[in-house]
C-alpha cells in the first residue's frame, strides 16, 4: 500500500532515480577489436614513415602527423583493454590448463603495446600483431571455434586470424 | 525533494536484488545523521566513474574509507568499484519501499 501510494507521488513528482549499476557477464567476446587496433597501429606507422621521408613538413603535414601519432597511442590502448577484458572476465582455469602459455602471452602483448606505442618501428607492431594473433587464435580454439589465417583485404594488408565461422 | 534531510530515491538496475530489486523506493538520510558506517548498511554514494549508486557497504577500513558491494553476482565487484570516502555518500537507507506481489526475478 504504501509502495503504491510512493508510486503515485512519483508520477507527480518524479522522483531521482539511484542506481544498482550491475557488471553482468554478457559473455560477448572478440578478440577482432583487439586485432584491428593493431592492424591500425601498423597503418599509423606506415603513414608516419611516410612523412619521414619528406624534407621538409609543411603546417599540414605536422597537424597530421599530431593526429596519426595521437591515433597510434588510442589504438595502443585500446588493444591492453580489449586484451585485458578477455584475459580477466573469459580466461579461467580450464583455458589455463590447456594453454599455459597465457599469462606470459597476455604480459608479452602489455610490454609489446607499450613498446610500439613509445617507437615509430614497424618491426615492434609487427611483433604485436603476431603475438595478438596467438592470442586470438587461442581465444577460438577455447570456444572450439577453427580458424585460418588470412591477409586482410585493406590497408595495412598483414596477416590476421579469422575464425571459421558456419552457419 | 528533501525533507527533514530525507528523501526518497527510485532504484534501477538489479544489483541489489533480492534486497532491493528495481523500481522499488528507499527513503535515505544524509549520511551525517548516521556517523557511524557498518558493514551491511545500505548507503547511496557519489562514484566518480558510475555516479549515483546503491550499494551495500562491504567494509569500513582501517583508514575509514568505505568498500561497497551489491547483492548478488551481477554486482560490479568490491575491487572494480573501489573505496569511497564518507564525503562520497550521499545518505543511508532507512527504509525500502518494495512493489508488492510481483515476480520480481
Amino acid at each position: 500500500m504504501l509502495y503504491n501510494l510512493i508510486n503515485k507521488l512519483d508520477e507527480k513528482l518524479c522522483f531521482s532515480t539511484v542506481s544498482a549499476h550491475c557488471d553482468i557477464p554478457c559473455k560477448i567476446y572478440d578478440p577482432i577489436t583487439a586485432q584491428l587496433a593493431v592492424l591500425t597501429m601498423v597503418r599509423m606507422v606506415d603513414l608516419l614513415n611516410e612523412h619521414n621521408a619528406k624534407e621538409q613538413l609543411s603546417a599540414t603535414d605536422i597537424a597530421q602527423f599530431y593526429r596519426l601519432v595521437a591515433e597510434k597511442e588510442k589504438h595502443g590502448q585500446q588493444v591492453k583493454k580489449e586484451i585485458m577484458i578477455i584475459w580477466g572476465d573469459f580466461i579461467k582455469t580450464p583455458q589455463l590448463e590447456k594453454f599455459p602459455e597465457l599469462h606470459s602471452l597476455v604480459h608479452s602483448i602489455m610490454l609489446t603495446t607499450s613498446s610500439a606505442k613509445q617507437h615509430i618501428d614497424k618491426k615492434v607492431t609487427l611483433a604485436l600483431l603476431n603475438k595478438v594473433n596467438r592470442f586470438a587464435e587461442i581465444f577460438w580454439q577455447c570456444k572450439g571455434v577453427e580458424t585460418y589465417t588470412a591477409v586482410c583485404p585493406y590497408p595495412p594488408e598483414q596477416a590476421i586470424v579469422y575464425p571459421v565461422l558456419t552457419t | 525533494m528533501t525533507f527533514l534531510g530525507l528523501k526518497i530515491w527510485k532504484v534501477t538496475g538489479h544489483s541489489m536484488f533480492p534486497r532491493i530489486p528495481q523500481h522499488s523506493y528507499v527513503l535515505a538520510g544524509h549520511w551525517f545523521a548516521f556517523k557511524i558506517i557498518k558493514p551491511n548498511q545500505t548507503i547511496l554514494i557519489n562514484h566518480p566513474e558510475h555516479g549515483l549508486l546503491i550499494k551495500t557497504v562491504a567494509i569500513v577500513d582501517k583508514h575509514n574509507l568505505i568498500w561497497c558491494k551489491g547483492e548478488n553476482s551481477s554486482s560490479i565487484a568490491v575491487e572494480k568499484l573501489g573505496p569511497v570516502c564518507k564525503k562520497q555518500i550521499i545518505g543511508r537507507v532507512i527504509k525500502v519501499f518494495l512493489q508488492p506481489a510481483v515476480n520480481q526475478c
